[in-house]
């Protein structure tokens, strides 16, 4: 194990083909979690080095980018219908996986990335716009749980979620939105699929986070 | 630094003098110093480390026994004298390293993590990983002598799944 991990995943993928009990051994969720969790400089370097082209035509956003993976959105127009297909990516391996389309008739729709490291499971959180240009409609979209399925969740804080990326720190999903007109931090506990406001101006510590959103951006 | 000597015994009954010093870097010899079931007359027995292993843990621990201390001494040492140290102790790493087997070197990791020396484990996985880096899965089986237990199918189908690395 101690020598796997000092591997790049290059040479990971390849010794999963060198025998029935390197293949399974290297593909156990425990390793891939110490292999993801491995305190090595060059790891993030190697999947930007890969970085190669997306399988996806027209026009798509970046939501999120989380343990390596990428979230795109896809906007597909067909019918005077808009679809929003999130895609997955993975930039080390050039494997893309497109997810169901929003359930959703209406056209705009926002969307964040966000990662539970206690059930270790991704989640896409989308909301869509309605007529009263209020965002009212919140869903989410679990990864790895066989078959995939939109489902609706409740949200007790009206806000609107500003354009751009959000950011996934320890099981929270942050992002900028509007509250009443007043700019704030959503946060989005990943695993217990609740919202939370952080004030922008309550204190320092939470400036420090707002500069790290707006990189982002 | 402390000149008290310890003696280490190998499984195979060689004696090993070391200072105390180099022997502390084996967290497990360390402990056994503090809780002072250490008898300075009579040798630590290591049952799980034969002798030529042993020598080997023993010529890495004195060296590095020796570069902890110059660091301590000279901490106002400019950057380029610790770069120069740093690449001289890196050298001999890999001058002692490249002078044994791979069979020798699971055995000197094997040691390594018995008597607990981070150091050293840190250096041979390393050394063994680098071995394997940029080799083919036929390469890996022969260094390791692992026989291929998949069939011809089951071969192409997780040749398939991992094809992004043979690019």
């Amino acid at each position: 194990m101690e020598i796997f991990l000092r591997l790049p995943a290059k040479s990971i993928a390849k010794c999963r083909c060198v025998s029935k009990l390197w293949a399974s051994l290297l593909c156990l969720s425990y390793f891939k979690e110490l292999f993801l969790t491995r305190p090595c400089e060059n790891s993030t370097h190697i999947a930007a080095n890969r970085l190669t082209t997306f399988p996806i035509e027209g026009f798509f956003d970046i939501i999120g980018v989380v343990r390596g993976l990428v979230c795109l959105i896809d906007k597909q127009i067909s019918k005077g219908r808009t679809k929003t297909v999130p895609v997955i990516c993975n930039p080390s391996t050039g494997e893309s996986l497109p997810l169901p389309p929003v359930k959703t008739r209406r056209a705009t729709v926002r969307s964040f990335f966000g990662y539970d490291p206690v059930d270790k499971q991704f989640k896409v959180l989308s909301m869509t716009r309605g007529k009263s240009m209020a965002f009212d409609e919140h869903q989410i979209l679990t990864l790895g749980t066989g078959k995939l399925k939109w489902k609706m969740i409740k949200c007790c804080i009206p806000h609107y979620p500003e354009y751009g990326i959000g950011i996934c720190i320890n099981g929270g999903l942050y992002y900028r939105a509007t509250v009443q007109e007043v700019p704030k931090i959503i946060s989005f506990h990943v695993r217990s699929e609740s919202f939370r406001i952080i004030n922008i101006d309550m204190d320092m510590g939470l400036l420090d986070k707002t500069n790290v959103l707006n990189c982002g951006f | 630094m402390s000149s008290n000597m310890i003696m280490l015994k190998s499984s195979d009954g060689a004696s090993f003098e070391i200072e105390e010093a180099a022997a502390r870097k084996s967290k497990i010899i360390a402990n056994m110093i503090e809780v002072e079931c250490v008898d300075e007359d009579k040798a630590i027995p290591l049952q799980n480390v034969t002798g030529n292993i042993l020598a080997l843990v023993i010529e890495y621990c004195n060296k590095h026994i020796v570069d902890d201390d110059d660091d301590v001494a000279t901490e106002e040492a400019s950057e380029e004298e610790e770069e120069a140290k740093k690449k001289k102790v890196d050298d001999w790493e890999a001058e002692f390293m490249n002078s044994m087997s791979l069979e020798t070197m699971f055995e000197l990791l094997l040691a390594a993590n018995y008597l607990n020396i981070k150091s050293l484990i840190d250096l041979v996985c390393q050394t063994i990983a680098n071995n394997i880096k940029d080799k083919t899965p036929e390469e890996v089986r022969k260094i390791f002598s692992i026989e291929n237990d998949f069939t011809p199918e089951e071969e192409e189908e997780i040749r398939k799944e991992n094809a992004w690395a043979f690019g």
